[in-house]
């Protein structure tokens, strides 16, 4: 069930009238049921696999809390998070690993009599794996205490806002939502609404219409440079659009319900270094990495050349948490020297004067936007050697023709009102003035909103793709 | 990290939803249930009030005019409902169609050679814009309460085929949708039909449409937009269209599926369409239903460029054939690009030669067809 579809809406609203009427427990029950709807609407066969690893990781939060034996505890924490990366392993890596066996063999001229599984792959798995696991770790660490009600616990994973692609919540901010009775205020329905039409207007007017330049693009051999640099352009639009997009609807619905869901992207593209966008960009999986991953390898506390590999491990498994391809791999890693390199060149604090700083940040944005999008290069790239040909072809054969031309028109239309979003809401925070222009704010609002909403009706494109994310 | 409170304690010691909540919980639940049925109200009006002008007839003439809407856009042409749908005395002829017949004025000189010929035949004109053969089904299942004498189904090969998809028009029309839904029409689709044909998507996606018909109302709405606002700039400031698209979208149809997609939609492969996959149940489920309701039909083949291809009738002969009173006729032969404004519509100049052919084509396909018992409604 898409977000950009009417079955969705239809979904949504009697959901939500229904969620108006009832009490606390009833509004629960509602949402398990919605969750499971929800889900069982894109494949409902993967439903057993969803609660049996709801069932498995509710059954160790219970053991463990039942538990003073340190080696019970560990015991079950491995059990939990061998169910769960068994599951994700199994689903979502197989093949991968087997083909990329087959491959190693036939390097080796040797022909492994090896058949993929083909496994379908369930819609979400390795965003509830991931909001599974943190809760069973949190629990193993004495972070949160153990949910006891199987209900509430059911509804923390299948929440159907952010069930499929996010945010990864932490059991220490959405379970907590789930427990207590939610309190739906004017003001939180006026910012649901807000996200929801920001995340339209990102997926249906910018993510799917940049979409068709990018794939023009990619899927385009004899292409210009010019095409080349417009298609990674076209595809940063894209991917930013269509998950930011999909985190405001998530958020947005959640925030009608009276839920109050992290945020995911800050004005990723004003990144200034790849720690900074890291800080910006999917954060709920970028903290994940770093609180169950990056700090228990060792975090920056085992010295420099330490900290470096941590970061860069880290990195690449958070590449292929995305897919089972080695161009996620490749992606992973990149970001992860990227990050890496950026610790060696980091200036020291009070080095230089801060208007040094403000003349240096359109730089280091720019700067930072292209070694973005050289990653989104490996990132969509159909096969690895077009990594390498797109640049070569930005480089050595560079020229506008009139597509070209024209596709930078309309590529510009689409990033003008996104440049205006994030540039606002970037200014807003760096001068500290949101709070100052609350009323400017809300009339601000209003009109940007109604002419998203024009535009989603004009431009928006009807029976568009899916959202990226999904598939991971 | 959060301090380790238990989340069950939290729970038994947290604050009620105040009264305020619950006020606020209340007016957002009428306030969706009447913002909804308003919006469901307002739709309705203004489809009743701006529907009936599917095409402008010319006030001197009274011939219907054309208007040439780009393809791809929802319900671009409302199919014709001809006031008198069943004259008393008068043999109804239903005509299921595309823009051939729905806009160039094919259907009205028929009836002029009906008349000339003594008026006992009645042309009841169904066509509709782009009209592919999911739409001819509903607009059938419709049309059979009329009990005509026989029901033309004038179409191109891309109808039968997935190949319109390229063309941005979408396998359910929003007409055929909203027909798929009246009353009178689901009880005669064939179960077969709606299990094969609807998802969940595509169904509820439907059930919209006739709830809240905006893609109607979009189409029609923007096309007045466009001729009031956009062609004026244009003309008057001479700009450049695609500048003007650029800066002033709001006219536009479909703006970026023109710009990105159309313009680079390869004719040629055209050539490699294929028929539905479907195509034989589709057929035999839609002679099926004539037959059960005793209308005889007749598939025209109408005058079309030869890059329209694929083929499709051998596929549809062999499903007609086991139904004696279904007829295929192919006037492809006929055409002349000469006389033809692009691959099917003719120009003025030759549109009475074409209605004439049709014309002659349904005549001939009414003395091999026997008429159904008078009144004869059967097999719902």
């Amino acid at each position: 069930m898409l977000f950009n579809s009417w079955t969705f809406v239809f979904f949504f609203l009697f959901v939500y009238l229904a969620y108006l009427r009832l009490g606390h427990v009833g509004q629960n029950r509602l949402l398990f049921g919605a969750g499971l709807v929800f889900y069982g609407t894109w494949d409902w066969r993967f439903l057993g696999l969803l609660m049996a690893t709801t069932l498995v990781d509710y059954w160790v939060g219970l053991g463990m809390a039942g538990s003073s034996s340190p080696k019970k505890r560990r015991l079950l924490l491995a059990i939990a998070i061998t169910t769960n990366l068994g599951s994700l392993a199994f689903f979502k890596y197989c093949d991968f690993f087997l083909d990329s066996l087959v491959g190693l063999g036939r390097l080796f001229g040797i022909e492994l009599p090896i058949v993929p599984l083909g496994f379908l792959l369930p819609v979400g798995i390795s965003f509830y794996t991931f909001q599974e696991l943190s809760y069973v770790i949190d629990v193993h660490r004495g972070a949160v205490a153990p949910c006891r009600s199987l209900r509430d616990y059911a509804v923390y994973v299948t929440f159907f806002p952010q069930l499929v692609a996010g945010p990864i919540e932490r059991a220490s901010h959405l379970l907590r939502q789930v427990v207590q009775p939610r309190v739906i205020t004017w003001a939180g329905v006026r910012q649901g609404l807000w996200l929801i039409v920001c995340g339209y207007f990102l997926k249906v007017v910018v993510a799917d219409n940049a979409a068709r330049l990018a794939d023009r693009s990619f899927d385009a051999p004899d292409g210009t440079g010019a095409d080349a640099l417009l298609g990674i352009y076209a595809f940063a639009l894209q991917i930013y659009g269509d998950f930011a997009g999909y985190s405001n609807i998530a958020r947005g619905t959640a925030a009608l319900m009276g839920f109050d869901l992290m945020v995911n992207f800050r004005q990723p593209y004003f990144a200034t270094s790849p720690s900074d966008f890291w800080r910006r960009w999917h954060i709920s999986l970028s903290t994940w990495l770093r609180d169950y991953l990056y700090i228990p390898l060792g975090g920056n506390r085992r010295g420099p050349t330490r900290t470096q590999a941590n970061l860069i491990v880290t990195m690449l498994l958070g590449g292929l948490w995305h897919g089972a391809n080695w161009r996620f791999a490749l992606w992973g890693l990149y970001h992860g020297i990227l990050l890496a390199l950026g610790r060696l060149v980091r200036p020291a604090a009070g080095a230089r004067p801060a208007w040094w700083g403000a003349v240096l940040w359109p730089l280091r944005v720019v700067l930072m936007f292209h070694l973005t999008c050289y990653g989104w290069l490996l990132f969509r790239c159909n096969d690895l050697s077009q990594a390498v040909e797109f640049p070569q072809r930005i480089a050595g054969n560079f020229h506008w023709t009139d597509r070209a031309s024209l596709d930078a028109t309309m590529l510009l239309w689409l990033a003008i009102p996104v440049l205006l979003l994030d540039g606002a809401s970037e200014l807003a925070q760096r001068l500290g003035v949101a709070a100052r222009f609350r009323v400017g704010q809300t009339m601000l609002r209003l009109v940007a909103g109604l002419l998203m909403l024009l535009a989603i009706y004009e431009l928006g494109v009807r029976h568009g793709k899916q959202f990226i994310y999904f598939q991971f | 990290m959060t301090d380790p409170a238990s989340l069950s304690a939290v729970a038994s010691t947290a604050v009620l939803p105040s009264a305020g909540d619950r006020a606020v919980r209340s007016t957002l639940f009428w306030l969706i249930l009447c913002a909804t049925a308003i919006a469901v109200a307002t739709a309705h009006w203004l489809q009743h009030r701006y529907t009936f002008v599917s095409s402008p007839v010319d006030p001197a003439t009274g011939r219907v005019l054309p208007r040439m809407m780009p393809h791809g856009s929802y319900g671009a042409f409302l199919p014709r409902s001809d006031a008198a749908s069943n004259p008393p005395g008068r043999q109804p002829i239903v005509l299921l169609g595309n823009s051939v017949y729905q806009t160039c004025g094919i259907v009205e000189r028929m009836q002029g050679l009906a008349e000339a010929d003594g008026g006992q035949l009645a042309f009841v004109n169904r066509a509709q814009t782009g009209a592919g053969m999911h739409d001819y089904f509903a607009h059938m299942v419709k049309a059979v309460d009329l009990r005509p004498r026989l029901l033309v189904v004038a179409f191109i090969d891309l109808a039968f085929t997935p190949d319109y998809m390229r063309w941005s028009l979408p396998r359910f029309r929003t007409d055929a949708d909203q027909m798929l839904f009246d009353s009178d029409v689901v009880l005669d689709v064939p179960w077969s039909f709606l299990h094969r044909e609807f998802t969940l998507s595509t169904g509820l996606d439907s059930l919209v449409s006739s709830l809240f018909p905006y893609k109607r109302l979009d189409v029609l709405m923007r096309y007045e937009v466009d001729l009031g606002l956009y062609w004026p700039i244009v003309n008057t400031l001479h700009v450049d269209p695609v500048i003007v698209r650029v800066l002033f979208p709001l006219p536009v149809l479909n703006l970026t599926q023109d710009w990105v997609d159309r313009r680079d939609a390869p004719r040629s492969a055209q050539g490699r369409a294929q028929p539905w996959p479907e195509l034989h149940e589709l057929v035999t489920e839609f002679a099926t239903v004539c037959q059960q309701n005793d209308v005889p039909v007749l598939f025209l083949h109408q005058e079309a460029a030869s890059e329209m291809e694929p083929d499709v009738l051998p596929a549809l002969r062999a499903a007609c054939a086991p139904f004696a009173k279904v007829r295929v006729v192919d006037l492809r032969s006929a055409f002349v690009r000469t006389q033809f404004i692009d691959q099917v519509h003719p120009h003025e100049a030759a549109r009475d030669a074409y209605a004439a052919r049709h014309y002659k084509a349904i005549l001939q396909a009414l003395e091999e067809l026997p008429a159904g018992a008078p009144g004869a409604r059967s097999g719902k």
